[in-house]
Protein backbone atom coordinates (compact mmCIF):
# COMPACT_ATOMS: atom_id res chain seq x y z
CA UNK A 1 0.00 0.00 0.00
CA UNK A 2 1.78 3.37 -1.44
CA UNK A 3 1.50 6.90 -1.00
CA UNK A 4 0.99 7.21 -4.56
CA UNK A 5 -2.34 7.05 -3.50
CA UNK A 6 -2.42 10.13 -2.35
CA UNK A 7 0.05 12.14 -4.78
CA UNK A 8 -2.73 14.99 -5.45
CA UNK A 9 -2.73 15.38 -1.89
CA UNK A 10 -1.45 18.80 -0.58
CA UNK A 11 1.60 17.83 1.16
CA UNK A 12 2.42 21.23 2.42
CA UNK A 13 -0.09 21.47 4.89
CA UNK A 14 0.92 18.38 6.36
CA UNK A 15 3.68 17.43 8.95
CA UNK A 16 6.22 15.00 7.76
CA UNK A 17 6.09 11.56 8.72
CA UNK A 18 9.68 11.78 10.82
CA UNK A 19 7.86 14.40 12.60
CA UNK A 20 4.80 12.85 13.42
CA UNK A 21 6.41 9.73 15.08
CA UNK A 22 8.73 12.22 17.12
CA UNK A 23 6.36 13.88 18.13
CA UNK A 24 3.86 11.24 18.63
CA UNK A 25 6.52 10.14 21.14
CA UNK A 26 6.99 12.95 22.97
CA UNK A 27 3.02 13.11 23.89
CA UNK A 28 3.18 9.62 25.07
CA UNK A 29 6.28 10.08 27.33
CA UNK A 30 4.54 12.41 28.85
CA UNK A 31 2.06 10.35 30.42
CA UNK A 32 4.09 7.23 30.95
CA UNK A 33 6.96 9.40 32.26
CA UNK A 34 4.52 11.13 34.82
CA UNK A 35 2.00 7.85 35.77
CA UNK A 36 5.65 6.02 36.75
CA UNK A 37 6.99 8.81 38.21
CA UNK A 38 10.49 8.96 36.17
CA UNK A 39 10.87 12.52 36.35
CA UNK A 40 14.64 12.21 34.10
CA UNK A 41 12.53 10.80 31.19
CA UNK A 42 9.92 13.57 32.31
CA UNK A 43 12.13 16.30 32.01
CA UNK A 44 13.63 14.95 28.35
CA UNK A 45 10.76 15.74 26.57
CA UNK A 46 10.70 19.54 27.35
CA UNK A 47 12.80 22.56 25.52
CA UNK A 48 15.10 24.34 28.00
CA UNK A 49 12.33 27.34 27.56
CA UNK A 50 9.37 25.17 27.72
CA UNK A 51 6.57 26.92 28.96
CA UNK A 52 3.44 24.91 31.11
CA UNK A 53 -0.42 26.69 31.69
CA UNK A 54 -3.58 25.36 32.95
CA UNK A 55 -7.30 26.62 32.34
CA UNK A 56 -8.43 26.92 35.29
CA UNK A 57 -5.02 27.00 37.25
CA UNK A 58 -6.65 25.20 40.11
CA UNK A 59 -3.25 24.52 42.91
CA UNK A 60 -0.91 24.53 39.94
CA UNK A 61 1.30 27.59 39.73
CA UNK A 62 1.22 28.29 36.30
CA UNK A 63 2.27 29.65 33.95
CA UNK A 64 5.95 27.83 34.80
CA UNK A 65 8.73 28.75 32.45
CA UNK A 66 11.83 26.51 31.97
CA UNK A 67 12.00 22.95 31.80
CA UNK A 68 13.45 22.60 35.35
CA UNK A 69 10.55 24.82 36.92
CA UNK A 70 8.09 22.22 35.22
CA UNK A 71 9.31 19.47 36.23
CA UNK A 72 9.99 19.95 39.79
CA UNK A 73 6.45 21.42 39.58
CA UNK A 74 4.81 18.20 38.76
CA UNK A 75 6.62 16.35 40.46
CA UNK A 76 5.46 17.84 43.34
CA UNK A 77 2.70 17.72 42.70
CA UNK A 78 2.58 13.75 41.84
CA UNK A 79 4.39 12.84 45.12
CA UNK A 80 1.31 14.77 46.96
CA UNK A 81 -1.11 12.73 45.74
CA UNK A 82 -1.29 10.33 48.46
CA UNK A 83 -4.14 7.34 48.21
CA UNK A 84 -4.52 7.16 44.64
CA UNK A 85 -2.54 6.93 40.99
CA UNK A 86 -3.35 8.33 37.97
CA UNK A 87 -3.25 6.75 34.26
CA UNK A 88 -2.60 9.66 31.27
CA UNK A 89 -3.67 8.57 28.06
CA UNK A 90 -3.64 11.47 25.22
CA UNK A 91 -5.78 10.90 21.91
CA UNK A 92 -6.80 12.41 18.88
CA UNK A 93 -3.84 14.05 18.57
CA UNK A 94 -3.23 16.31 15.55
CA UNK A 95 -0.42 18.06 14.15
CA UNK A 96 -0.15 20.88 11.65
CA UNK A 97 3.09 22.50 10.71
CA UNK A 98 3.69 26.30 11.66
CA UNK A 99 5.43 29.17 9.27
CA UNK A 100 8.34 29.36 11.62
CA UNK A 101 9.39 25.49 11.77
CA UNK A 102 7.39 24.27 14.61
CA UNK A 103 4.53 22.20 14.96
CA UNK A 104 1.59 23.17 16.54
CA UNK A 105 -0.51 20.22 18.30
CA UNK A 106 -4.18 20.07 19.82
CA UNK A 107 -5.33 16.53 21.40
CA UNK A 108 -7.92 15.28 24.29
CA UNK A 109 -6.45 14.21 27.73
CA UNK A 110 -8.23 11.52 29.25
CA UNK A 111 -7.23 10.73 32.85
CA UNK A 112 -8.58 7.69 35.08
CA UNK A 113 -7.74 7.59 38.24
CA UNK A 114 -6.78 4.63 40.53
CA UNK A 115 -7.82 4.41 43.90
CA UNK A 116 -4.83 2.63 45.77
CA UNK A 117 -7.49 1.31 48.85
CA UNK A 118 -9.64 -0.36 46.98
CA UNK A 119 -8.63 -0.65 43.24
CA UNK A 120 -11.59 1.04 42.09
CA UNK A 121 -11.21 3.28 38.58
CA UNK A 122 -12.98 5.99 37.59
CA UNK A 123 -12.74 9.00 35.13
CA UNK A 124 -10.52 11.91 36.68
CA UNK A 125 -10.05 14.37 34.41
CA UNK A 126 -10.71 14.62 30.22
CA UNK A 127 -9.29 18.09 28.62
CA UNK A 128 -7.42 18.95 25.81
CA UNK A 129 -3.69 19.54 25.37
CA UNK A 130 -2.97 22.59 23.34
CA UNK A 131 0.95 22.60 22.33
CA UNK A 132 3.92 23.86 20.25
CA UNK A 133 6.99 22.13 19.25
CA UNK A 134 9.95 22.76 18.25
CA UNK A 135 13.41 21.72 17.37
CA UNK A 136 16.05 21.53 19.80
CA UNK A 137 19.39 20.73 19.06
CA UNK A 138 18.11 18.46 15.99
CA UNK A 139 15.35 16.43 18.68
CA UNK A 140 11.72 17.46 18.53
CA UNK A 141 10.82 18.41 22.40
CA UNK A 142 7.66 19.80 23.45
CA UNK A 143 7.73 24.01 23.96
CA UNK A 144 4.42 24.95 24.84
CA UNK A 145 1.85 23.36 26.52
CA UNK A 146 -1.11 24.56 27.27
CA UNK A 147 -3.74 22.33 29.51
CA UNK A 148 -7.58 22.89 28.96
CA UNK A 149 -9.80 21.22 31.70
CA UNK A 150 -12.83 20.07 30.45
CA UNK A 151 -15.42 19.80 33.76
CA UNK A 152 -14.81 21.04 37.30
CA UNK A 153 -15.92 19.11 40.56
CA UNK A 154 -18.81 21.34 41.50
CA UNK A 155 -17.99 23.75 44.03
CA UNK A 156 -14.30 22.46 43.86
CA UNK A 157 -11.52 24.16 41.91
CA UNK A 158 -9.36 21.38 42.16
CA UNK A 159 -7.89 19.99 39.38
CA UNK A 160 -4.99 17.92 38.67
CA UNK A 161 -1.78 17.99 36.29
CA UNK B 1 16.83 -18.22 13.84
CA UNK B 2 19.80 -16.80 12.64
CA UNK B 3 20.21 -12.52 13.56
CA UNK B 4 20.76 -12.27 9.41
CA UNK B 5 17.55 -14.28 9.24
CA UNK B 6 16.07 -12.41 11.95
CA UNK B 7 16.76 -9.08 10.43
CA UNK B 8 15.44 -10.10 6.82
CA UNK B 9 12.22 -11.40 8.41
CA UNK B 10 11.59 -8.35 10.60
CA UNK B 11 11.93 -6.06 7.35
CA UNK B 12 9.42 -8.32 5.37
CA UNK B 13 7.03 -7.73 8.40
CA UNK B 14 7.73 -4.48 8.11
CA UNK B 15 6.54 -4.12 4.64
CA UNK B 16 4.20 -6.96 3.76
CA UNK B 17 0.90 -5.33 3.06
CA UNK B 18 1.66 -2.63 5.12
CA UNK B 19 0.48 1.03 5.17
CA UNK B 20 2.86 3.60 3.86
CA UNK B 21 3.40 6.73 6.19
CA UNK B 22 1.71 8.94 4.65
CA UNK B 23 -1.57 6.89 4.43
CA UNK B 24 -1.16 5.79 8.44
CA UNK B 25 -0.47 9.91 9.06
CA UNK B 26 -3.06 10.86 7.40
CA UNK B 27 -6.02 8.79 8.79
CA UNK B 28 -5.06 9.30 12.09
CA UNK B 29 -5.33 13.31 11.58
CA UNK B 30 -8.47 12.52 9.95
CA UNK B 31 -10.01 10.67 12.74
CA UNK B 32 -8.60 13.01 15.33
CA UNK B 33 -10.04 15.96 13.69
CA UNK B 34 -13.37 14.65 13.57
CA UNK B 35 -13.40 14.04 17.16
CA UNK B 36 -11.66 17.14 17.75
CA UNK B 37 -13.83 19.44 15.78
CA UNK B 38 -16.71 17.36 17.09
CA UNK B 39 -16.09 18.12 20.90
CA UNK B 40 -15.04 21.46 20.19
CA UNK B 41 -17.93 22.63 18.31
CA UNK B 42 -15.65 23.59 15.37
CA UNK B 43 -18.02 22.90 12.09
CA UNK B 44 -16.26 24.42 9.51
CA UNK B 45 -13.11 22.11 10.69
CA UNK B 46 -15.51 19.01 11.03
CA UNK B 47 -17.23 19.59 7.80
CA UNK B 48 -14.17 19.62 5.75
CA UNK B 49 -13.35 16.18 6.86
CA UNK B 50 -16.03 15.34 4.80
CA UNK B 51 -16.45 13.93 1.51
CA UNK B 52 -19.34 15.85 -0.71
CA UNK B 53 -21.19 12.54 -1.03
CA UNK B 54 -20.31 10.92 2.28
CA UNK B 55 -22.21 8.86 4.20
CA UNK B 56 -22.82 8.56 8.20
CA UNK B 57 -24.36 5.80 9.56
CA UNK B 58 -24.66 4.13 13.75
CA UNK B 59 -25.66 0.56 14.61
CA UNK B 60 -27.78 0.00 16.02
CA UNK B 61 -29.63 3.12 15.84
CA UNK B 62 -30.22 4.81 18.83
CA UNK B 63 -32.86 7.97 18.02
CA UNK B 64 -29.83 10.74 18.09
CA UNK B 65 -29.21 11.49 14.95
CA UNK B 66 -31.18 10.86 11.20
CA UNK B 67 -29.06 7.94 10.30
CA UNK B 68 -28.44 7.26 7.75
CA UNK B 69 -26.90 10.52 6.38
CA UNK B 70 -26.04 11.75 3.04
CA UNK B 71 -23.78 14.19 1.86
CA UNK B 72 -21.32 16.44 3.95
CA UNK B 73 -24.03 19.22 4.46
CA UNK B 74 -26.61 17.10 6.05
CA UNK B 75 -24.05 15.27 8.17
CA UNK B 76 -22.57 18.37 9.01
CA UNK B 77 -25.97 20.19 10.21
CA UNK B 78 -27.12 17.51 12.28
CA UNK B 79 -24.19 17.17 13.98
CA UNK B 80 -23.90 20.03 14.62
CA UNK B 81 -27.71 20.67 15.77
CA UNK B 82 -26.67 17.44 18.47
CA UNK B 83 -23.78 19.43 19.74
CA UNK B 84 -26.41 22.05 20.59
CA UNK B 85 -28.35 20.20 22.32
CA UNK B 86 -25.47 18.33 24.40
CA UNK B 87 -23.76 21.56 25.46
CA UNK B 88 -22.60 21.47 28.89
CA UNK B 89 -22.60 17.68 29.26
CA UNK B 90 -19.04 17.39 29.22
CA UNK B 91 -18.98 14.72 26.19
CA UNK B 92 -15.49 14.05 24.66
CA UNK B 93 -14.83 11.80 21.77
CA UNK B 94 -11.68 9.62 22.14
CA UNK B 95 -9.95 7.74 19.48
CA UNK B 96 -7.35 5.55 19.11
CA UNK B 97 -6.08 1.87 17.81
CA UNK B 98 -6.26 2.93 14.49
CA UNK B 99 -5.98 0.08 11.88
CA UNK B 100 -5.93 0.86 8.27
CA UNK B 101 -7.43 -2.38 6.62
CA UNK B 102 -6.82 -1.92 2.71
CA UNK B 103 -7.32 -0.11 -0.31
CA UNK B 104 -9.83 -0.76 -2.86
CA UNK B 105 -9.64 1.73 -6.12
CA UNK B 106 -9.05 4.48 -4.79
CA UNK B 107 -10.11 4.62 -1.70
CA UNK B 108 -8.22 3.63 1.58
CA UNK B 109 -10.59 1.43 4.51
CA UNK B 110 -9.78 1.95 7.80
CA UNK B 111 -10.99 1.24 11.73
CA UNK B 112 -10.20 2.75 15.06
CA UNK B 113 -12.01 2.07 18.62
CA UNK B 114 -14.26 5.45 20.45
CA UNK B 115 -15.05 5.22 23.66
CA UNK B 116 -17.05 8.63 24.58
CA UNK B 117 -17.90 9.85 28.44
CA UNK B 118 -20.16 12.79 29.79
CA UNK B 119 -21.41 14.14 32.32
CA UNK B 120 -24.77 13.01 31.92
CA UNK B 121 -26.29 13.10 35.14
CA UNK B 122 -24.98 16.33 35.45
CA UNK B 123 -22.71 15.60 38.68
CA UNK B 124 -19.63 17.25 37.06
CA UNK B 125 -18.34 13.83 37.42
CA UNK B 126 -18.15 12.22 33.64
CA UNK B 127 -18.62 8.46 33.15
CA UNK B 128 -17.99 6.08 30.05
CA UNK B 129 -20.86 6.33 27.98
CA UNK B 130 -20.71 4.63 24.47
CA UNK B 131 -18.21 3.04 23.21
CA UNK B 132 -17.44 1.68 19.81
CA UNK B 133 -15.66 1.08 17.03
CA UNK B 134 -15.92 3.22 13.20
CA UNK B 135 -15.61 1.65 9.88
CA UNK B 136 -14.23 4.13 7.74
CA UNK B 137 -13.59 4.74 3.88
CA UNK B 138 -11.32 7.59 2.50
CA UNK B 139 -11.14 9.13 -0.91
CA UNK B 140 -8.82 12.14 -2.11
CA UNK B 141 -11.34 15.02 -3.41
CA UNK B 142 -9.91 18.36 -4.02
CA UNK B 143 -6.22 17.51 -3.25
CA UNK B 144 -7.39 16.36 0.69
CA UNK B 145 -7.98 12.98 1.53
CA UNK B 146 -11.61 12.91 2.85
CA UNK B 147 -13.87 10.41 5.41
CA UNK B 148 -16.26 8.86 2.38
CA UNK B 149 -18.19 7.01 4.91
CA UNK B 150 -17.96 6.26 8.59
CA UNK B 151 -20.53 3.53 10.06
CA UNK B 152 -19.80 3.55 13.90
CA UNK B 153 -21.07 0.69 15.23
CA UNK B 154 -21.30 0.48 18.54
CA UNK B 155 -20.17 -2.75 21.32
CA UNK B 156 -23.76 -3.31 22.06
CA UNK B 157 -27.44 -2.17 21.72
CA UNK B 158 -28.77 -1.53 25.05
CA UNK B 159 -30.70 -4.34 26.92
CA UNK B 160 -29.54 -6.60 24.08
CA UNK B 161 -26.38 -9.31 24.31
CA UNK B 162 -23.42 -8.39 21.64
CA UNK B 163 -23.56 -10.63 19.09
CA UNK B 164 -21.39 -10.61 16.20
CA UNK B 165 -20.61 -7.24 14.57
CA UNK B 166 -22.02 -6.61 11.11
CA UNK B 167 -19.26 -5.61 8.09
CA UNK B 168 -19.04 -2.19 6.82
CA UNK B 169 -21.61 -2.17 4.08
CA UNK B 170 -19.59 0.57 1.70
CA UNK B 171 -22.14 2.19 -0.91
CA UNK B 172 -25.07 1.27 0.63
Amino acid sequence: MKSEMLDAVDRTKLVSPEAFVAISGLVSEYCLAYDAGDFKRFASIWTDDARFSAEPAGPLPVPMYGRAAIVDTLAARRSAGTGRRTRHYTLNLRLEPRHDGAVTGLSAMLVVEINAHDGSMSIHRTGWYHDVFALERGQWRLQERLLVYDVLDHGNAKVGA
Amino acid sequence: MSAATDRSASAEFATAGQPDSWIYMEVCRIVAEYALALDGGDFERFRAIWAADARFATNPDFGMLPVPMIGRDAITSAFEQLWHRNRGRGIRHFVGDVKIHGTTGDAIEARCAMVAVSDRHGTGKQIVHRSGEYRDRFIVEDRTLRLQNRLLQYDCEVGAPIGPLPGLRLNA
